[in-house]
């Protein structure tokens, strides 16, 4: 009975946790997108929510998200949920592996978040768009472009260039809020990697 | 003891135990009986609001989906009588304190549960609603719940005829003795009357909504302001404006005569402390967060933190992280970092929140000494008790004609 | 704000979104996309009041890869992959389909739970979907009280936009520790309340939809379906 209880507490927990981590993830990206910088920023709410109570609702706070911002803000976010699925199970298969248990590892990672979500997102960029995705992105593919390379290189390249760093910037920030947060509001969420991760001691 | 009344309200100070004596009570009860239905409302309402809609009467339809139909009347009757319903559009957010209250208190009593739990959250309820709310749940048959209510100041509203309960005292984990130290007459005395004066200010978020109209005020140190108004009568306007969050015309702030722009300098006239503890709480640590650690800090800065620290009973706990603590310490965490800042003046907005009549009579007469050594206040508040200690001047801000006594 | 005359029914939405996709996918004409987001969907953001979230978007979102393809396509390859033409089409598909989506999700706050209760969801993902809506204005709320606190606290010592910008990060801490108390709340009084029960059982707010509004728009969007469907199989019939 109690451990029925306690399953539905923490399913309780996720469906109150979902909304506002899509408000961070929605309001962090209009932020950026407002400054017109060359990064993204847009998933710091999904990466948290993996690694607080796993995949399946990373994701949703990920495509809940871009669907949300595609209405209020930037319809054009619409094209690329997929990526943000990706990201939370990759997050979550890093995060299983302790790869957040320290800066270090956090940075490793970023990196491979970036590299894995420049390949995602580089099909739909060419296909749909051309390359011209309209944020600095596409200053950097026109760029490689000018270089001589083929359209698909170029939005790999920019892709390779961008995405890590963009990654690296959102795995320590949720890194250190994580760290952040005290033991006993954190112990309330399962299903995710904090325990793998050290993030309860 | 007798339990079967309707109303019961608990007495003793904070960390005496009664809420969680009270709990565990409730808990071995509920297991014989899983029928029972228990609902508790804890310290800040806004927790407690489901977050789920964007307007206050989609929240309350959204409770009232399968009340008894005499008793949903009732109680929007009684929403109608103090005038709540002119809120039913807004979005429950946006709502001040004590508008939340009455919406989380009457949306729990929609669910009809057999017991309510209600935390100090009744504190923010101003006197034109405390009273009116308890008549309601007294004089209305059709309320089945029964109500128990941890509140500090009911007695200030002049309930006495209720049922009252003593909870047995548990072990005090936290400080709860206030002294006001000697040392404080130490501090930085300060003997310029300085003057903030608001000439033929208006402001307004958008030109079509303008909070202020020609206002004209005076505000001298050594004074406590008590700043009253209604919702959206602009008291946080005014406190964002004084404290240079907001921009102002620059012929409207003058401070001593000379025209000053908090605006470039945000922070360095007034300090500002919220009702939401919450809201204001940045370090990981309570005494990095009462006053910042710095490099080579010199002994009277270390001195003031230390200082503070102790009136405010932190001392024990200064290294743990201020987030962990109940919400009656991050309050008083919220109050010594504003207060050890050291600025001129110092906007405090229901200081009282869940706190004991013993907290109200300390800071009461901190806040006197503080305007004896040069401070102004301005104090927003609805705790009569604080009130009645204090020597306040009354600051009375409308929405429509902008008078003030 | 909104007029309550001008709802737009959940199974209206549906058709259009299905019959405008479609439609603008299949036309191979792209005038007739630019008319028809000309004279209904720009019509229909009027209608919701939602003109000024469009234009915003035309401008920050539309321009900038307009801009883009511009730089790539005429500066950068010299017209060889697609001249104007080209990127006008592509530009102006990109938007119309955006477009279509925001319209028929473009749902009054009051409407969201009947619409989304129409559609077919219940119980967790109808709570999810409505509070990822409404739970906007309270992390606004917020976050501008985290930095008015900031303000007033005096961290910023002379304001300017590195020193705003910098303040970004020590904002999300105590904005999500925040949000993370509210959550573990709020998960505990949703359990009391038995939230999942009170949302079945709760009907939603009666509104009422303009019929001749209604009716309208599912006329234009099946028979603009149909047009291109028509002009789409005689061509191919042509061609053969």
């Amino acid at each position: 009975m109690s451990n029925l209880d306690s399953n539905q507490k923490s399913n309780m927990l996720a469906l109150a946790f979902i909304p506002l981590a899509i408000a961070i993830n929605v309001g962090i990206g209009a932020i950026v997108k407002a400054l017109n910088l060359p990064l993204y920023v847009d998933s710091i709410g999904t990466i948290i929510a993996t690694i607080l109570l796993g995949w399946k609702r990373g994701a949703i706070v990920g495509v809940l998200g871009f669907v949300l911002t595609s209405i209020i803000i930037n319809p054009f976010a619409i094209y690329f949920c997929g990526t943000q699925l990706v990201i939370a199970l990759l997050t979550h298969f890093v995060g299983k592996k302790e790869m957040f248990s320290n800066l270090f590892k956090t940075i490793l990672s970023g990196i491979g978040l970036g590299i894995v979500s420049a390949i995602v997102s580089a099909p739909i960029i060419v296909y749909l768009f051309q390359g011209a995705t309209g944020n600095g992105a596409s200053l950097v593919t026109s760029f490689f472009v000018k270089m001589g390379n083929q359209i698909v290189n170029s939005v790999l390249l920019s892709g390779f260039s961008i995405e890590p760093i963009d990654k690296v910037i959102q795995c320590i920030l949720a890194f250190l809020v994580i760290k952040g947060i005290p033991k006993n509001l954190l112990e309330n969420f399962k299903g995710g990697s904090l325990k793998e991760n050290n993030f309860l001691n | 003891m007798n339990l079967n009344d309707k109303l019961i309200f608990l007495k003793g100070n904070n960390f005496s135990g009664r809420t969680s004596y009270f709990l565990n009570n409730l808990k071995n009860s509920n297991e014989n009986d899983q029928s029972e239905t228990t609902l508790i409302i804890k310290e800040l309402p806004v927790n407690n609001i489901t977050g789920i809609f964007s307007s206050v009467i989609e929240e309350l339809n959204l409770h009232g989906s399968s009340t008894d139909m005499v008793l949903k009347d009732n109680i929007f009757e009684f929403l109608y009588q103090i005038g709540f319903d002119e809120h039913f559009a807004k979005n429950p957010f946006s709502l001040s304190g004590g508008e939340q209250t009455i919406l989380v208190l009457v949306c729990n009593l929609l669910l009809q549960p057999k017991v309510l739990f209600i935390d100090t959250t009744i504190e923010q309820l101003n006197e034109t609603w405390y009273r009116p709310f308890f008549d309601f749940i007294n004089n209305c048959n059709t309320v089945f719940s029964k109500i128990i209510v941890a509140d500090n100041r009911y007695k200030e509203y002049g309930i006495v005829e209720l049922n009252e309960f003593e909870a047995t005292k548990e072990k005090i984990e936290y400080d709860n003795n206030f002294e006001l130290p000697k040392l404080l007459n130490d501090l930085t005395k300060n003997d310029n009357r300085q003057t903030i004066s608001v000439k033929n200010l208006s402001f307004g978020y958008s030109k079509n909504n303008s909070i202020f109209k020609n206002i004209n005020f005076d505000f001298e140190i050594g004074n406590i302001y008590h700043l009253k108004g209604k919702n959206g009568a602009g008291k946080s306007t005014l406190a964002k404006i004084l404290t240079g969050v907001l921009k102002v015309p620059e012929q409207a702030l003058f401070v001593n005569g000379k025209i000053y722009n908090s605006f470039k300098k945000p922070g360095s006239l007034c300090g500002y402390s919220f009702q939401n503890p919450d809201e204001q709480i940045f370090s990981e640590t309570i005494e990095n967060e009462v006053l910042p650690l710095i490099k080579n800090e010199q002994s009277e800065y270390t001195k003031r933190r230390n200082l503070y620290l102790e009136m405010f009973g932190l001392q024990n706990i200064k290294k743990k992280h201020p987030a962990e603590m109940p919400f009656v310490i991050r309050k008083r965490i919220a109050l010594a970092s504003t207060l050890a800042m050291e600025r001129q003046w110092y906007i405090i907005d229901e200081p009282t929140l869940g706190q004991d009549n013993n907290f109200v009579c300390f800071f009461a007469d901190l806040l006197h000494l503080l305007c004896h050594n040069g401070k102004g206040i301005i104090l927003i508040t609805h705790c009569k008790f604080l009130i009645q200690k204090l020597n306040c001047i009354e600051f009375v801000l409308k929405h429509e004609n902008h008078g003030y006594k | 704000m909104e007029n309550k005359n001008y709802y737009i029914h959940p199974f209206v939405r549906i058709t259009f979104l299905l019959c405008a996709f479609t439609g603008s996918i299949l036309c191979d004409n792209v005038l007739i996309v630019f008319a028809f987001y000309l004279t209904i969907i720009v019509p229909l953001f009027f209608l919701q009041n939602k003109i000024f979230t469009h234009l915003k978007f035309l401008l920050l979102g539309v321009v900038p890869i307009f801009l883009s393809f511009i730089l790539l396509n005429i500066i950068v390859l010299q017209s060889k992959s697609g001249g104007w033409e080209y990127i006008f089409e592509r530009v102006l598909r990109l938007t119309v389909y955006a477009s279509i989506f925001q319209i028929v999700l473009t749902i009054p706050a009051n409407d969201l739970f009947n619409t989304f209760k129409k559609w077919g969801l219940k119980g967790e993902s109808l709570v999810t979907v409505i509070s990822a809506f409404a739970v906007w204005s309270e992390i606004t709320n917020r976050a501008d009280k985290i930095v008015t606190a900031r303000l007033s606290k005096g961290y910023v010592k002379r304001r300017n936009i590195f020193s705003m910008a910098m303040q970004f990060p020590y904002t999300l801490n105590p904005l999500i520790i925040g949000v993370i108390r509210t959550a573990v709340e709020r998960a505990d009084s949703w359990h009391n309340k038995n939230i999942l029960n009170l949302i079945d059982n709760y009907i939603g707010t009666e509104n009422k939809y303009n019929l001749i509004l209604n009716t309208v728009i599912v006329i234009i969007s099946i028979s603009y379906l149909c047009v291109i469907l028509f002009l789409v199989l005689t061509k191919y019939n042509f061609a053969l």
